[in-house]
């Protein structure tokens, strides 16, 4: 039997976890990455608006 | 309250468009064909669909540069999975081989050695459509396929990003005219938020583009040009903190920011645009846009809203902020 004979298919370098996370179920995860990033994107922003009033409160005359 | 009625538009938008956007489900069509490359002779194939419904009585043909011929059997494994066994007839003309599956069309979807000289025609019967019901569905492109649906989220980015900076300009030019520290105030709170949005169509971006064409950044025109207007409008930030004056920084932030602007205009409409260059987006650089991929309009009926909803939240955002930076500037007096 020949040891050195290697299927082409096994010579293909493993799809890292990413990318096997982004093209799983017809690429949908992609979509799941994408609207979660801008949920949080706008999460940061209501995180940021909460500071600010946070810093006019305190400077406020008592 | 006044003039309520734009938040609540903007929420019964942002949440019919997402969705719709997410809901709708992809057309069947052919994804996957195992092995994609034969010679004349017997072969069985496993042939993948998407959403389809595969039955017994589907109507298989592949045709080869005009010429037909029909598998010797088709097994039906389920919904979405055959098995073909064919005799391949030598003398196929050309190197791409299409399949057809009912109504379903997979251009190219086998490759061989062309350059013969034909076979004899077969007939492998009437086109039964895989899927009996036609309910509304968005356009199922192969190497998109579910990431299609991105087009209601990473676009809008760019859309209400576009708004702002446009609001923002209109209150710089405003502001020279007037020297009012009121416009100034709204200048720099559009482009506050519009920065925001500006990060995530970035960000949102190199996701799909990983997905799609398999790196989170290229050297795409479009790619560039947002970079760089990112950079000009982070610029005009760092322009504002530099001088302390109000006046002054009033003054010199509206003069930079209408050049800002037309450097936006340019990089991300203009340049892009100029059929010499070539770009992965659709639309641009002598690329087909989105609207000669669904002539039916499907993804407009979802995006249009989409747009109007983002820009909305946008210039909501925005408002909260403006608001706010003038009760700040109250409690400094």
């Amino acid at each position: 039997m020949d040891l050195l004979h290697i299927h082409p298919i096994l010579l293909q370098a493993a799809p890292s976890w990413l990318e096997q996370s982004l093209h799983g179920n017809g690429k949908i995860n992609v979509v799941v990455a994408v609207v979660g990033l801008i949920v949080l994107g706008l999460g940061l922003w209501m995180w940021r608006m909460d500071l600010r009033l946070k810093r006019m409160e305190e400077r406020q005359p008592k | 309250m006044r003039h309520w009625w734009w938040k609540i538009a903007a929420i019964a938008l942002l949440f019919t468009a997402s969705v719709a956007g997410l809901y709708i489900p992809l057309s069947p069509a052919l994804v996957h064909v195992s092995p994609d490359r034969f010679g004349a002779g017997l072969v069985k194939v496993q042939v993948t669909g998407y959403n389809t419904r595969f039955h017994s009585d589907v109507a298989v043909r592949l045709e080869n540069g005009g010429d037909t011929f029909c598998p010797a059997q088709v097994e039906v494994l389920d919904a979405t999975h055959l098995e073909l066994t064919l005799v391949v007839p030598a003398g196929l003309r050309e190197a791409m081989t299409d399949l057809v599956v009912g109504d379903l069309r997979y251009p190219g979807a086998f490759y061989t050695k062309g350059g013969g000289e034909g076979f004899p025609a077969m007939d492998c019967g009437d086109a039964i459509p895989v899927e009996e019901e036609q309910h509304f569905t968005f356009p199922n492109r192969s190497i998109l396929y579910e990431s299609i649906r991105n087009l209601h989220f990473h676009v809008p980015m760019w859309f209400t990003m576009v708004a702002l900076m446009s609001l923002s300009v209109w209150h710089s030019i405003k502001g020279l005219g007037s020297n009012s520290l009121e416009h100034d105030r709204a200048a720099v709170g559009a482009v506050d938020v519009g920065l925001w949005f500006c990060a995530l169509g970035l960000l949102t971006g190199a996701l799909w583009a990983r997905a799609t064409w398999g790196t989170f950044w290229t050297n795409d025109v479009k790619l560039n040009g947002a970079a760089v207007t990112a950079l000009i409008y982070l610029a005009y930030l760092v322009l504002r903190a530099s001088v302390t004056d109000p006046a002054k920084r009033a003054r010199l932030s509206a003069i930079y920011n209408i050049f800002a602007f037309a450097l936006l205009v340019l990089f991300l409409f203009v340049v892009p645009r100029i059929n010499a260059v070539d770009s992965l987006h659709p639309g641009n650089g002598g690329n087909s846009g989105f609207s000669d991929l669904d002539l039916d309009n499907r993804l407009r009926i979802v995006f249009y809203p989409a747009v109007a909803g983002w820009v909305l939240l946008g210039l909501w955002m925005a408002d909260l902020r403006i608001r706010m930076a003038r009760l700040s500037e109250q409690l400094d007096r």
